[in-house]
C-alpha cells in the first residue's frame, strides 16, 4: 500500500499530474478567499449563523456542502460548481426527452461534445440566475442589517452596476471552476469535477470539527461522548457506503463468437455489471430541493400547518422525504437505464444472456432484475438521507451539534466523498500498471530480478 | 514571403511543421560546393573517400559532422550511375530524413532517390538501415535502381520480399539497406520471437527507418495487428454447415441489422428456425455456443461483408481489399471464424483456422526503431496525429517546379443519380478535348458500374482495380496518353506515377496543350489525405493539370454522418439536373470530413491507451526471451526451484547440458504461456465495454484485469517449467519437449487482421466511451 503511493511520485508523468491536480485544487479553494466588493463579509457570516437551523438556512447547508460552494460566504465562488451541475442534470435528462438531442448525443464524440458545449452555455444563464436569487433572497432581505456598503445604496446608478457586478463575479466565478475542473479532467488525475466538489466537502470538516469542539456550549464530558458517538457512527457510515457503491449485480454476458485457444484458460466471464445504487445522490437532490415547497406554503398565512406539519426533523417530514428518494431513485434509474435499449444493443452484438433469449425476453429480465435492486439502492439512500434528522432530534436531541457535522456525516457527503475516491483510486491504479512497464523495460536484468521486483 | 508568414503561423499555432529551410540549403550549398572536385575523382577515390567516413563514424564522429560530405558523395554516385543530378529539393528531403523527420514532398518529386543519402549516412555506422515501401513490387524496383548507387560507394543492399527462405532473409537484413515493406519486415520480427536457435534469427536489430507513404503506414494502417499463428482444432458445426443453415433465412423476417448496417443479428422468429432445423431446445444454453457462433458469423458473412467491395475472389481464395488505398493485401484475413463463414459463403476451400502465437500491431512495430523518418506527399494534415504518436515532426519540401494543378470546387448533387449522370456527362464531354482522365472510385463494384455506363455510350475506359492489379503498370504508363480515360479504385492514388503523353512521353506537348491529366474523384473519402493524394497525380513536377470532386448528398459516408442536417434546408435546393449551387454547402461538406478525421483520430488514441499495456507486456516477455535465446543471459529458475534435481542432472550430465536443458524447456514454456495470455486479452478485451454501465471506465478495468493476468501468466510460466523438468526424462541429447507437448510449431503462417471487423469490440468499446462520456457529463452517473 504504502509503496504503491511512493511509486505514485516515482513515475515523472504520473508525478506531475498529481501535482497538477492539487496545485489546480488549492487555486480553486484560494477562490473562496476573494470577497464580493460591497458586501460586508464579518456581517454576513454572523447573519448566517443565526439563520441556520431555518428552512432555508437549512437548504443553504445542504445546497454549498453537496456543491462544494460557499453560499454562507460572500465569496467570488460561493455559487460553486452548482450551476455547471444543474446544466448538467438539465441535459442529460433532455437528451432523453428531445429527440434531436439524443440523436446527438448518439452521434460520437463529435456530437458528445456538442452537447458538453450546450452545457456549458447553459451554465451561464443558470448563473445569472442564481445571482440574482442570492442579491434578491440574501443580501436584500438583509439591507437592515447594513451587509452592503451603504454607499453603493446611494445611488441608483452604483446600485445598478453594482448589482450586475456581483453577478459578472458570481458567473465568472462558476465558470473558472468549471475550467479549473477541466483542467483537472484533461492535465490531471480523475474527473475535475467530481473532485472539486470532494474538495469543497472535505475543506469544510476541519472548520467544522473545530466549531463543533471549541464553541461548543455543552458540557466537556458530553462532548467527548458525542464526539466519540459520531466517529464511530462516522467509521460504520463510511464502511456501509463504500459496500453499496461498489454494490453491484453481475449478470453473466455471453458473446456468440469463439475463438480458438479461448477454453485454455476457461471460467471467465464476460458480465454487465448493474449498480446497486444507480443513481447515485440524485434522487437526494431532488427530494431535498423539493422538500422546500411545504416550507414555502406555510409562509402563507392560513396554510401554516403544512409547514408545521413538515417541519424539518418532524415525521411527516422524513416520511415525505423517504418517499421522495425511493421515487426519485425509481425515476432517475429508468431514465438512465432502458432495458429495451440495452437489450437491444446486446443483441446488435450478438451477445446474450446465458440460457436468455435476446430481445424482449433479456429486456424483461434485466428490468425484473433493476427493478429489484433500485429498490435496494433507493431504501439505503433514502436511510442516508434521513440520518442528519435521526442524529439531531432522536440520537442527540438537546445537544449544540453544528449542522455541518451532521451533514457530513448524514452519509450524502460521504457517498459523494466515497464514489469520487473510489473513482480516483480506480485511475491511479490504471495510470501505475500502466507506467510500472516502462520501469522494467530499461533494465537489463535478468528474471529472477524481474521477480523480486514484482513481489 | 508567404512561406514565412505560414511558418510564422505555424509556430504560433503550436503546430509542428517546418516550412523555412535556410539551415538545410546552407547545407546544401556546403554539398554544391564539394561537387566540382568530387566530379573529378575516379570510382576507387569515391570508393575509398566512403571508406574513410566509415571509419570515422565508427571512431565516434557524430553523423551530423560527416552529413555534407556523405551527401556531396551520394549525389555524386548517383549522378555516374543513374546520370542523374539530385536537385536541390532533394538533397533538403533527404537532410530532413537524416533528422528523423517526415519529409513533405509532391509526386514525382523523385523520393526515391532522395532517401538514398540518408540512409548512405545512416549505414556509416554500420548496423543496417531500412527503407520500407509501400509494397513488395516497389521494394523490388528501388532496390535494384538505387542498389548501384550504394554499391558503388561500398555500401550493400538487400531487398525483402514475401516468401523469401531464412537465408536469403538473413543475407538481406545483413546488408547495409535493407529496401522491404514493413509488413514483411514485421513478420520477420514476429518469426524471430518464436525462434528456438539463435542461428534461426533474421534480423539483426531496429536502428534505422525511413517509410515511404509515411501517412498511410505510420496513421492509417497503424492499428492493424500483423499476426503469427499456429493451427488449432476445427470447430464443431462447419462453417459450411452454418452458411447453408443462414441462407435459407428471409432478411427482416429472421434476421434484421443496425441502421448502420454494420452489425446483423437473429430475430426471435430466425432462432425459432434455427432451432427447428437443428432439433435443439434453447440454442443460448452454454453447450450450444459453437454453434451459435458459426450461425453469427455465417449471418455477418451474408449480410455484412460484400464481394467485389469488401473483398474478391481470385484462384480459389478470398482476397481482403483495403478500404484506404482500394489494393488487394496480400495475407490480409478477418479474424477467424468470420474468415472461415466468408469462405464457406463463397464455396471456396477452407483456410486453416489459427491460434495466435504472437502479434504486434504496425504502431509499435515501428516504435522499436531508434530513428524513424518518412516520406510521403500529404504530411501536414496528419502532422498533430504523427507528433503526437511518433514524436516526428513535419518539414514541407517545396517542389522543384511549381505545380501548375488548378483544384476546382466540389460539384455537389442532390442524389446519387443526379451525380452518376453528371458524372458520365462530363467524362464524355471532356474526352471530346482528348485531355487524359483519371477518375477515382470508391469501391471495385464501382469502379465497373461506371465503366460499363460509359461504354454503354460509346468510350473504352480502362479499369484499373483490386481484380486486375497485376496490369497496374500498363495501365498507368498508358492513362496519361491522349483520349486515355481510367476509372481507378484508390490504388490509383499512392505510389503511382503518371506520366504524360504515353510511356515515351512522345504526345507529351498535345497534352500539355489539353490542359493537362484531369483527375475526376467520384466520392470524399474518410480522410482529407486521400482525396489529395488523387489529386495529387495530376500537376506531376510542374505539369498543368486539373482535379475535380462530385459529391452527392446521398454518398453513404456523408449520410451516415448526416452532412443533411449540418446544411440549411433552403440551401439544399437543386437545379433541374439535381445539382446544388448554394456555397453555403461546400463548407459543410468539408466541415464533415473533418469530423470524421477527428472521430477517427479519437478512436486511434482510445485503441493506443489500450494496445499500450499489452505491448509493454510483451516487450518485458520478449526482450527476456531474446536474452536467454542469444545467451546473454543464464536461466537461473530451476537451481532454485528445483535444486535436488538440478544437481542430481548435473552431475550425470555436466552444467552445460542442464541449462541448455532449462534454456529450451524456457523459451518453450514462454511461448505457450504468451500465446494463452494473448487469448485472454481478447477476451477480456470482448467484454470490457460492459463495464461502462457499471461506472467504472472500460479502460481502467481492462488494465487491472491485463495486469493481473500478466502476473498470472509468470506465476504460472515459471511453475511449469519445474513441473515439466521435475518429471521430464533428460539424456545426453537434453530434453523430448514433444513427449510434453511443448514442441515448437510445425507451421506457422502471417497475416494481418483487417481493422474492420464490422461491429467488432473497437466499436463497442467505442460506444462504452461515449456512455461513460455521457455519465461523465451528468455529473456522478
Amino acid at each position: 500500500m504504502m509503496e504503491s503511493v511512493v511509486n505514485l511520485f516515482r513515475i515523472q508523468e504520473l508525478r506531475k499530474k498529481i501535482l497538477v491536480t492539487i496545485g489546480l485544487l488549492l487555486v480553486y479553494r484560494l477562490g473562496f478567499f476573494i470577497p464580493l466588493p460591497g458586501v460586508d463579509v464579518k456581517i454576513f457570516e454572523e447573519l448566517n449563523q443565526q439563520l441556520a437551523g431555518g428552512a432555508l438556512g437549512n437548504l443553504l447547508t445542504l445546497g454549498s456542502a453537496l456543491t462544494g460552494g460557499a453560499l454562507g460566504q460572500a465569496m467570488v465562488f460561493s455559487l460553486g460548481v452548482m450551476p455547471y451541475i444543474s446544466a448538467s442534470i438539465i441535459f442529460s435528462l433532455l437528451v432523453k426527452v428531445i429527440p434531436a438531442l439524443e440523436k446527438l448525443s448518439k452521434e460520437g464524440a463529435s456530437g458528445q461534445k456538442k452537447i458538453n458545449r450546450y452545457t456549458r452555455y447553459a451554465t451561464v444563464p443558470i448563473c445569472v440566475f442564481q445571482s440574482l436569487l442570492v442579491i434578491l433572497g440574501v443580501f436584500k432581505g438583509q439591507l437592515q442589517n447594513r451587509i452592503i456598503d451603504p454607499n453603493i445604496l446611494a445611488s441608483p446608478v452604483a446600485h445598478f452596476f453594482w448589482v450586475l457586478m456581483v453577478i459578472m463575479a458570481f458567473t465568472a466565478g462558476t465558470l473558472f471552476i468549471m475550467w479549473i475542473g477541466e483542467q483537472i479532467t484533461e492535465h490531471g488525475v480523475g474527473n475535475g469535477v467530481s473532485l472539486i466538489i470532494m474538495a469543497g466537502i472535505i475543506a469544510r470538516v476541519p472548520a467544522s470539527l473545530f466549531d463543533f469542539v471549541s464553541n461548543s456550549s455543552d458540557e466537556r464530558n458530553q462532548v467527548i461522548t458525542t464526539g466519540f458517538t459520531l466517529a464511530l457512527l462516522f467509521v460504520v457510515v463510511v464502511f456501509v457506503v463504500v459496500y453499496i457503491t461498489k454494490g453491484q449485480r453481475r449478470i453473466p454476458i455471453q458473446q456468440a463468437k469463439l475463438q480458438r485457444g479461448r477454453r485454455v484458460y476457461g471460467g471467465q466471464r464476460h458480465y454487465l455489471p448493474l449498480k446497486v445504487n444507480q443513481a447515485g445522490v440524485m434522487p437526494i437532490i431532488f427530494a431535498s430541493a423539493l422538500m422546500v415547497v411545504p416550507g414555502v406554503i406555510g409562509a402563507v398565512p392560513f396554510l401554516k400547518f403544512v409547514g408545521e406539519w413538515f417541519r424539518y426533523g418532524s415525521f411527516w417530514y422524513t416520511v415525505a422525504e423517504i418517499a421522495m428518494i425511493l421515487f426519485f431513485s425509481f425515476f432517475w434509474t429508468s431514465l438512465m437505464f432502458q432495458p429495451s435499449e440495452m437489450a437491444n444493443n446486446l443483441k446488435e452484438y450478438g451477445s446474450f444472456i446465458p440460457g436468455i433469449r435476446p430481445g424482449k425476453r433479456t429486456a424483461e429480465y434485466l428490468e425484473k432484475v433493476m427493478i429489484r435492486i433500485t429498490l435496494a439502492g433507493g431504501t439505503f439512500l433514502a436511510l442516508i438521507a434521513v440520518l442528519p434528522q435521526f442524529i439531531t432530534t432522536g440520537l442527540f436531541r438537546g445537544t449544540s451539534l453544528p449542522q455541518q457535522v451532521v451533514f457530513f456525516l448524514g452519509g450524502t457527503s460521504i457517498l459523494i466523498t466515497v464514489s469520487v475516491a473510489l473513482d480516483l483510486v480506480d485511475k491511479l491504479n490504471s495510470h501505475l500498471l500502466m507506467r510500472n512497464y516502462d520501469g522494467f523495460m530499461g533494465s537489463t536484468s535478468g528474471s529472477m530480478s524481474r521477480r523480486s521486483r514484482r513481489r | 514571403m508567404f512561406t514565412r508568414l505560414r511558418s510564422t503561423l505555424d509556430r504560433l499555432l503550436g503546430r509542428p511543421i517546418e516550412r523555412r529551410l535556410t539551415a538545410y540549403q546552407r547545407e546544401v550549398r556546403g554539398i554544391d560546393g564539394q561537387e566540382e572536385a568530387l566530379a573529378r575523382a575516379s570510382d576507387g577515390e569515391l570508393r575509398k573517400a566512403s571508406g574513410r567516413l566509415r571509419e570515422r563514424a565508427r571512431e565516434g564522429e557524430p553523423l551530423e559532422s560527416l552529413r555534407v560530405e556523405t551527401f556531396a558523395l551520394v549525389r555524386e554516385a548517383a549522378r555516374r550511375t543513374l546520370k542523374q543530378r539530385a536537385y536541390e529539393v532533394q538533397l533538403i528531403a533527404g537532410l530532413a530524413l537524416h533528422d528523423g523527420r517526415i519529409a513533405e514532398m509532391q509526386t514525382g518529386e523523385g523520393k526515391t532517390l532522395a532517401a538514398v543519402p540518408a540512409a548512405a549516412l545512416e549505414a556509416l555506422l554500420g548496423r543496417g538501415v531500412h527503407i520500407l515501401t509501400f509494397n513488395d513490387y516497389l521494394a523490388r524496383r528501388d532496390a535494384a535502381w538505387m542498389g548501384p548507387v550504394f554499391e558503388r560507394l561500398g555500401l550493400s543492399v538487400g531487398c525483402i520480399q514475401a516468401g523469401l527462405d531464412l537465408e536469403t532473409r538473413q543475407k538481406a537484413y545483413a546488408a547495409d539497406i535493407t529496401y522491404g515493406t514493413a509488413k514483411e519486415i514485421g513478420f520477420d520480427f514476429l518469426r524471430d520471437h518464436l525462434a528456438r536457435r539463435p542461428e534461426h534469427l533474421a534480423l539483426r536489430g531496429h536502428h534505422s527507418a525511413i517509410v515511404d507513404e509515411a501517412d498511410s503506414l505510420l496513421i492509417d494502417e497503424a492499428r492493424v495487428p500483423l499476426v503469427i499463428a499456429a493451427s488449432a482444432e476445427p470447430a464443431r458445426l462447419g462453417p459450411e454447415d452454418a452458411h447453408a443453415l443462414v441462407s435459407r433465412l428471409d432478411p427482416g423476417r429472421d434476421f434484421d441489422h443496425d441502421a448502420h448496417a454494420r452489425n446483423a443479428y437473429f430475430t426471435e422468429q430466425g432462432f425459432d428456425r434455427l432451432e427447428r432445423r437443428l432439433g435443439i431446445q434453447k440454442i443460448h444454453e452454454d453447450e450450444h455456443l459453437e454453434t451459435l457462433s458459426a450461425l453469427s458469423y455465417a449471418l455477418q458473412a451474408r449480410e455484412l461483408v460484400h464481394r467485389d467491395v469488401d473483398y474478391i475472389v481470385r484462384d480459389g481464395r478470398i482476397e481482403l481489399i483495403d478500404e484506404f488505398t482500394g489494393r488487394v493485401v496480400r495475407d490480409r484475413r478477418w479474424p477467424d471464424g468470420l474468415q472461415a463463414a466468408v469462405e464457406a459463403k463463397e464455396g471456396l476451400e477452407l483456410q486453416p483456422q489459427g491460434e495466435i502465437l504472437g502479434s504486434i500491431t504496425l504502431q509499435h512495430f515501428f516504435a522499436q526503431y531508434t530513428k524513424l523518418a518518412g516520406m510521403t506527399a500529404t504530411a501536414v494534415p496528419a502532422v498533430d496525429e504523427l507528433k503526437e504518436f511518433y514524436d516526428v515532426t513535419v518539414v514541407v519540401i517545396p517542389p522543384n517546379v511549381p505545380s501548375e494543378r488548378t483544384d476546382e470546387p466540389d460539384r455537389v448533387f442532390a442524389t446519387r443519380k443526379a451525380k452518376q449522370r453528371a458524372l458520365v456527362e462530363e467524362i464524355r464531354r471532356e474526352h471530346h478535348t482528348g485531355r487524359p482522365i483519371l477518375v477515382g472510385t470508391g469501391t471495385v463494384r464501382e469502379s465497373e458500374d461506371l465503366a460499363e455506363q460509359l461504354r454503354r455510350i460509346g468510350l473504352a475506359p480502362e479499369v484499373l482495380n483490386a481484380k486486375n492489379d497485376e496490369a497496374e503498370a500498363a495501365i498507368i504508363a498508358a492513362a496519361g496518353d491522349l483520349d486515355a480515360v481510367t476509372i481507378a479504385t484508390n490504388m490509383a492514388g499512392r505510389g503511382t506515377d503518371i506520366r504524360l503523353g504515353g510511356e515515351d512521353e512522345g504526345r507529351k506537348a498535345a497534352v500539355l496543350a489539353r490542359g493537362g491529366l484531369l483527375v475526376i474523384g467520384t466520392n470524399r473519402h474518410e480522410s482529407r489525405r486521400i482525396d489529395d493524394q488523387l489529386r495529387g497525380r495530376a500537376g506531376r513536377q510542374g505539369d498543368p493539370g486539373t482535379s475535380r470532386f462530385f459529391v452527392s448528398l446521398e454518398d453513404p459516408l456523408l449520410e451516415l454522418y448526416g452532412v443533411r442536417s449540418l446544411i440549411p434546408v433552403d440551401a439544399i435546393e437543386a437545379d433541374e439536373l439535381g445539382e446544388i449551387h448554394d456555397p453555403r454547402v461546400f463548407p459543410e461538406i468539408e466541415r464533415t470530413q473533418r469530423i470524421i478525421q477527428n472521430e477517427n483520430f479519437v478512436i486511434r488514441k482510445q485503441l493506443w491507451k489500450y494496445s499500450h499495456l499489452v505491448e509493454q507486456q510483451r516487450r518485458q516477455v520478449q526482450n527476456w526471451r531474446q536474452r536467454l535465446l542469444a545467451g546473454d543471459e543464464r536461466p537461473t529458475l530451476l537451481a532454485a526451484r528445483s535444486p535436488e534435481r538440478s544437481s542430481q542432472l548435473t552431475r550425470r550430465f555436466g552444467s552445460a547440458l542442464v541449462e541448455s536443458v532449462e534454456r529450451d524447456l524456457t523459451l518453450a514454456e514462454i511461448d505457450r504461456h504468451w500465446k494463452n495470455h494473448l487469448a485472454e486479452v481478447a477476451h477480456v478485451r470482448e467484454g470490457v465495454h460492459l463495464i461502462s454501465m457499471g461506472g467504472r471506465t472500460p479502460h481502467d478495468e481492462f488494465h487491472a484485469q491485463i495486469g493481473k493476468a500478466f502476473r498470472r501468466m509468470h506465476q504460472s510460466t515459471d511453475d511449469a517449467i519445474v513441473a515439466t523438468f521435475e518429471k521430464a526424462e533428460v539424456t545426453e541429447d537434453g530434453i523430448d519437449l514433444e513427449a510434453h507437448g511443448l514442441r515448437g510449431p510445425s507451421s506457422t503462417w502471417t497475416y494481418l487482421v483487417t481493422d474492420s471487423p464490422l461491429g467488432g469490440w473497437k466499436e463497442r468499446l467505442m460506444r462504452g466511451i461515449f456512455d461513460k462520456l455521457r455519465q461523465a457529463s451528468g455529473w456522478m452517473g
